[in-house]
């Protein structure tokens, strides 16, 4: 259950979570889950979305005192249990978030990158319209099967409604330019990567190795998810999506090269 | 079925068209004679029409079964072109006798009327059974020189060659070219079964509603599958599972009155969500499967056809077309790709997740019901396969509610499972 995990977490972290008196204020939008008076649960996702009978299945993420269960929106009561959307924000220790304040919930937010600008000088005349062509995407393919190492990202970035560019992180500039400037005719933006694709795919690994142990009644570490993203500048980044960023996993992320892991908690400190 | 063009043979279809087309004329001529200082309207019907029409019935009757193949009314010409599968002089005589004017004889025809219509009718009863077998035959149609025209939307060569091989040379396999309508909804649909319909499973008070997928087949025998995720069946057996076209109501617990309730067929083959697992959350139902994915709301019908699948890029728009949110596009950015996922109240992870969502905050996604729906993108007005829909985080007020669904739950950031990592998992492609 995450209420134990939480627990040990508390344990774990030391005087950031040791007590609800001393803990940080953080808050967060997500679904409040009341399966009984005294069983109340806080949760955002990630979930699966199999619609079934009864509440969303949140029954072992955060447990949540002090919640106004007539002031949720979009409030369900069925089955004995009730359910809906609001803004909490409370000190959170020994696996309770302590409500202090309740309010709407705000509106989710996208997180990611703006992928507007390409990190490539704009050519004369700008960049041109359209985007790249399919013989452009086999070229690419062609080109990471042939040069496994070279290319560590790809992302397309929009600089103007209509206008794609493939921006590519890769370790042999020069080579990638050379073979991959025709077919995308003007469309490519190349940068030199920041890191080796293996210390990349070492991070990922790593990291998704801590996210399973840490969705286990054992875990610390509070992710919910790994992925592979961009920064803004076309640099290569592990995405890291956790409940909370604690400190355990801010020791994990520390231990790694500046500025590829990107952590991204869905309760946030509140100043 | 989907395709009211294949669903009372080319001969009901040609009716509809010639009722049509009759109607329209009809009512165009009405309306211009209204309007007109005429006093005698024009005549509707030529006027040597009925003979013309029973001249042709004559020569079915005197050719008969055996050899009668076609007739053709010219009314312009005042003659009446039949055409014979190689009659004997003797049935050439006969007609010539009864209407020596009228008849234009064409003795060319390859096979007689009768036996094209029956072969018409034993291949049309087997259409699912050779889409399962990888050939998708769209449509079916007599010709004037007694073939019987197999439009299929597969391979031609090969459907030719094992049309033929099973029925002959009467057959003349050509590209299917002709437009698709859907007639059916999400929840009331037929097979051969398309991407983003309501699929569901009901038993003993429990129930479990989802969507379908990019519809699928297997790379190496064709085997046709709807595509959807495991979790949406695992609790009730996985494998085995039944699966039905509609919804349950989250108030009521009772079907949709609107559901076709028919069973589309069982869960084939799962990932396997025991705890502590790590998959592609895939589940395969063995069904006949289109090209087509519904493309508009959950009461809609729009639909687009699938012509491929596409790379997963960062920075790429994508669109997300689950049972109960309908087709949500316009903003929805790749933004992270090869993610792993340990959703909330499960014991399992997910791997293999693109993350998406739009860069307007509040803005809808996805929701409970869309999982295993398909993902997309477009290239012209054509589909391109992008992945299957699976978990949602960020919680944002639903847009879209079908009957009975007040209290579901929507987010603003897609998981989706990468179609690349379908396919290799379990050696599928997207139909096309």
């Amino acid at each position: 259950m995450r209420f134990v995990a939480l627990s040990a977490l508390a344990a774990l972290a030391g005087a950031s979570v040791a007590s609800a008196s001393s803990s940080p204020v953080v808050g967060g939008s997500g679904i409040v889950v009341a399966y009984s008076a005294q069983d109340v649960r806080f949760c955002n996702g990630p979930m699966t979305l199999a619609l079934t009978p009864g509440p969303p299945r949140c029954r072992d993420a955060i447990r949540v005192t002090g919640v106004d269960l007539s002031r949720l929106e979009d409030r369900v009561s069925r089955h004995g249990k009730t359910w809906g959307r609001a803004y909490l924000m409370g000190t959170f220790g020994n696996g309770i978030l302590t409500v202090v304040r309740q309010a709407p919930p705000k509106p989710a937010v996208s997180s990611g990158p703006s992928l507007r600008k390409p990190p490539c000088a704009t050519p004369r005349g700008g960049w041109p319209n359209g985007r790249s062509s399919a013989s452009a995407s086999r070229a690419l393919d062609a080109y990471r099967a042939r040069f496994p190492a070279d290319v560590v990202s790809v992302a397309i970035f929009h600089p103007a409604s209509g206008v794609s560019v493939t921006t590519i992180a890769s370790t042999k500039p020069a080579r990638t330019r050379a073979i991959l400037t025709p077919p995308f005719r003007g469309r490519l933006c190349i940068v030199r990567s920041r890191y080796p694709a293996a210390v990349v795919r070492s991070a990922k690994a790593s990291l998704t190795a801590l996210l399973r142990r840490s969705s286990s009644p054992s875990g610390r570490y509070e992710m919910t998810g790994v992925g592979l993203t961009v920064s803004e500048q076309g640099q290569p980044r592990v995405l890291v999506e956790a409940l909370v960023e604690t400190s355990g996993l801010r020791r994990v992320v520390a231990s790694r090269p500046a500025g590829l892991v990107e952590v991204v908690p869905w309760l946030r400190p509140v100043r | 079925m989907l395709f009211r063009r294949l669903a009372g043979g080319a001969a009901a279809v040609t009716l509809v068209v010639l009722v049509t087309l009759s109607a329209g004329a009809g009512t165009a001529g009405a309306s211009h004679d209204r309007y007109t200082t005429s006093s005698q309207p024009a005549s509707l019907t030529p006027p040597n029409q009925p003979a013309l029409d029973a001249a042709a019935d004559d020569a079915r009757a005197i050719a008969g079964d055996a050899f009668f193949s076609n007739a053709v009314v010219d009314d312009q010409a005042n003659t009446v072109t039949v055409y014979l599968a190689h009659a004997p002089q003797a049935v050439i005589d006969q007609l010539t006798a009864a209407h020596a004017s009228t008849y234009v004889i064409d003795n060319t025809a390859a096979f007689s009327e009768a036996m094209v219509l029956k072969l018409e009718d034993a291949i049309g009863g087997r259409i699912p059974a050779w889409a399962a077998a990888g050939v998708r035959i769209r449509s079916l149609r007599p010709t004037l020189d007694g073939h019987l025209e197999v439009g299929v939307d597969s391979n031609v060569a090969d459907a030719a060659s094992r049309l033929g091989a099973q029925y002959g040379r009467a057959l003349r396999v050509v590209q299917d070219t002709e437009p698709t309508y859907l007639t059916a909804f999400r929840y009331n649909d037929t097979s051969p079964w398309n991407g983003g319909d309501f699929i569901y499973h009901l038993a003993n008070g429990q129930w479990s509603d989802c969507s379908s997928g990019i519809p699928v087949h297997d790379a190496s025998n064709g085997t046709h599958y709807m595509l959807t995720a495991s979790h949406c069946f695992w609790d009730f057996g996985g494998v085995g599972t039944s699966v039905r076209n509609g919804y349950v109501r989250s108030d009521t617990n009772a079907v949709y009155s609107g559901s076709s309730t028919t069973l589309i067929g069982s869960v084939t083959k799962n990932s396997n969500l025991t705890a502590g697992s790590t998959t592609v959350d895939v589940a395969l139902i063995r069904a006949s499967t289109s090209t087509l994915d519904f493309v508009a709301a959950w009461n809609s019908q729009g639909y687009g056809i699938q012509i491929g699948r596409a790379t997963n890029h960062i920075g790429d728009q994508v669109c997300q077309s689950g049972a109960f949110d309908g087709q949500i596009c316009g903003g929805i950015v790749i933004r992270a790709l090869n993610q792993t996922v340990c959703p909330t109240g499960e014991s399992f992870c997910v791997k293999n997740l693109v993350r998406a969502n739009n860069s307007t905050s509040g803005t809808v996604a996805l929701g409970q019901g869309d999982s295993g729906g398909p993902v997309y993108s477009y290239s012209g007005s054509q589909l391109l396969a992008r992945g299957m829909t699976d978990i949602g985080s960020g919680t944002v007020s639903c847009t879209s509610v079908p009957p009975g669904t007040s209290g579901r739950l929507c987010f603003h950031t897609l998981y989706f499972v990468d179609m690349a990592a379908i396919d290799s998992s379990w050696n599928v492609v997207p139909n096309s």
